[in-house]
């Protein structure tokens, strides 16, 4: 495995409809998540995409997705193998033994859990990903962001404006089937109504054409890894590319951009993210029964029907 | 297992890999910290013997035996205090939080994307209220500081070059918490705060220590029960010590 030095990949995501990541309710309004931010001395609270949403919907779950339409595992998953690909795992027995001869065939056929890391039956695997959290391009984040860019990139001055500038508000309806029209053909009149379903929902967005600044970092990889996290990310951008709630009524839409620094392998050559994703693929076409094998070994079937195991 | 040791670790032996001086380091954050900063030595241990790609950077457990393990050897002048070698680091000191607050981390199975995708027998009822696909939004302690500072009593070049690839610090750096933006280090000369500190006259405890009778005419410290060396969780460091406060 060619090892790389530590690559940092930095982001930036251009809303294209409202973004709807949310920290809870206030009375009858969802609230979009925010964090402290120390601003010219003053603490203002400021839109945030939590690390956790962006490391789940744009690596985790469209790595695994297409994990398992290469490997044809549509419909074979045990429930285990399932909460392992998609969630990480979780730890359900004793650990005094660690199996290293499972730990390095996983690290060998799986880079993308190599990278995100993830709990066995009875052992945890740590893994090389930092997620950056989403910070929003404004002028409360002015510092931060002139930090954590390279010295060759900066953020245009006119992107830098106050925070309050790039939330707005939505409110929609929720129908009730006793007010349309039809509703006497559709409505059994033995059906007593009990109430109404009619609802007026709103809450605070970050509106579309603001940007966030984030970024992974990749810490002691080989190109397979960042293979397989451009790979996640070219999926998650084929799968409509959201984040947050409300993805089914258009919103949480992201465009996203992103520049590689300290991209060069073992050798000093300039890694090409075409070239590595393609790479990635390979390696996951070419090791598709050794990773089904794997799976099985990892997470066998419990109680009945232990026999059937992925074919 | 023979213990490790670099010569010019101990203090007052001549020769050796560097030149051992008293060092402030901090740590500048360029994102909130989560949880609790985490002791200067067990973060040297940890990145070394990663480095040296040794077993146990990952995989010891509380369950293996210390003795079971090479300890590495880091570049952190060594104390004997009351029969046990702790390194000369005070503890994590950060500043009073600009802004504090609670974060929340879910995670929930997605049970209508992976529907589907299991095997027909496997599609049951499943219980995520408890137990291994149990939902959760656990609360996260966040805290908005700028650094964390050590002082220590080390090899600049050394220290220098374990932390270069110390990405962030505290719970939850995989989902962006506690950003390492740069280390610096600083000389701060023949004042020595890794242990002890002067202040008015007296001296009060700057590290987790053994309990013990070096603690006299010492202020500063809650007489408790933990580890006061790496790994600082597992329970054969366990014993009487004194914590800073």
């Amino acid at each position: 495995m060619q090892l790389v030095k530590t690559c940092h990949i930095h982001c930036f995501s251009e809303a294209l409809s409202p973004i709807t990541h949310m920290m809870g309710t206030s009375g009858n309004e969802a609230i979009i998540n925010r964090e402290s931010v120390l601003s010219r001395g003053v603490i203002r609270q400021v839109p945030v995409l939590s690390g956790n949403a962006i490391r789940h919907k744009m690596v985790r779950e469209p790595g695994a997705l297409h994990l398992v339409k290469a490997c044809s595992l549509d419909g074979k998953l045990n429930i285990d193998q399932a909460n392992y690909l998609f969630n990480g795992g979780s730890l359900t027995e004793s650990s005094t033994t660690e199996n290293l001869a499972r730990i390095a065939e996983m690290q060998e056929l799986l880079p993308l859990i190599r990278l995100l890391g993830g709990s066995l039956r009875n052992q945890v695997i740590g893994g090389s990903l930092i997620v950056e959290r989403g910070i929003l391009v404004c002028e409360e984040n002015r510092e931060t962001i002139i930090k954590l860019l390279p010295d060759e990139y900066s953020v245009p001055e006119t992107a830098f404006r106050p925070c309050e500038d790039f939330i707005d508000q939505y409110q929609y309806t929720r129908g009730d089937a006793q007010k349309r029209a039809d509703a006497k053909n559709l409505i059994s009149e033995e059906v007593q109504p009990d109430g109404t379903n009619l609802m007026i929902y709103n809450g605070q967005t970050v509106i579309p054409g603001a940007v966030f600044y984030h970024g992974f970092i990749l810490q002691n990889i080989s190109p397979l890894e960042i293979g397989a996290l451009l790979n996640a990310l070219n999926e998650w951008d084929a799968l409509g590319g959201t984040i947050g709630g409300q993805a089914r009524i258009g919103h949480g839409q992201l465009n996203l951009s992103f520049f590689m620094e300290d991209a060069e392998d073992h050798y000093g050559s300039e890694i090409v993210p075409r070239e590595i994703v393609a790479t990635y693929r390979q390696h996951v076409d070419a090791n598709k029964e050794k990773i089904i094998a794997w799976l099985n070994s990892a997470f066998p079937r419990k109680g009945k029907g232990k026999q059937e195991e992925l074919a | 297992m023979v213990e490790l040791r670099v010569p010019a670790q101990r203090e007052g032996e001549a020769g050796g890999i560097g030149v051992i001086k008293n060092w402030k380091v901090t740590a500048w954050l360029s994102s909130p910290l989560a949880g609790e900063p985490p002791a200067l030595d067990a973060i040297l241990e940890w990145e070394l013997s990663k480095r040296l790609g040794m077993k146990h950077h990952n995989k010891l457990t509380r369950n293996v035996p210390l003795s079971d393990i090479q300890r590495v050897p880091i570049p952190l002048a060594k104390r004997t205090i009351s029969g046990h070698d702790v390194y000369a680091c005070s503890n994590p000191i950060i500043p009073e939080p600009t802004a504090e607050w609670v974060d929340h981390m879910a995670r929930r199975i997605d049970t209508d994307l992976i529907a589907l995708l299991l095997a027909p027998n496997q599609r049951k009822s499943l219980l995520v209220a408890s137990g291994p696909y149990k939902m959760l939004y656990r609360p996260l302690r966040i805290r908005l500081v700028d650094r964390v500072v050590w002082f220590a009593r080390g090899d600049k070049t050394e220290i220098r070059k374990l932390l270069k690839s110390v990405n962030a610090l505290g719970s939850h750096r995989g989902i962006g918490y506690g950003l390492v933006e740069r280390w610096e280090l600083e000389e701060t000369g023949e004042d020595d705060y890794s242990i002890f500190a002067d202040c008015q006259g007296k001296p009060v405890l700057m590290k987790t220590i053994p309990f013990g009778h070096s603690l006299q005419n010492v202020g500063g410290y809650k007489h408790s029960f933990g580890g006061a060396f790496p790994p600082y969780w597992h329970p054969e460091t366990y014993m009487e010590i004194a914590i800073p406060c």
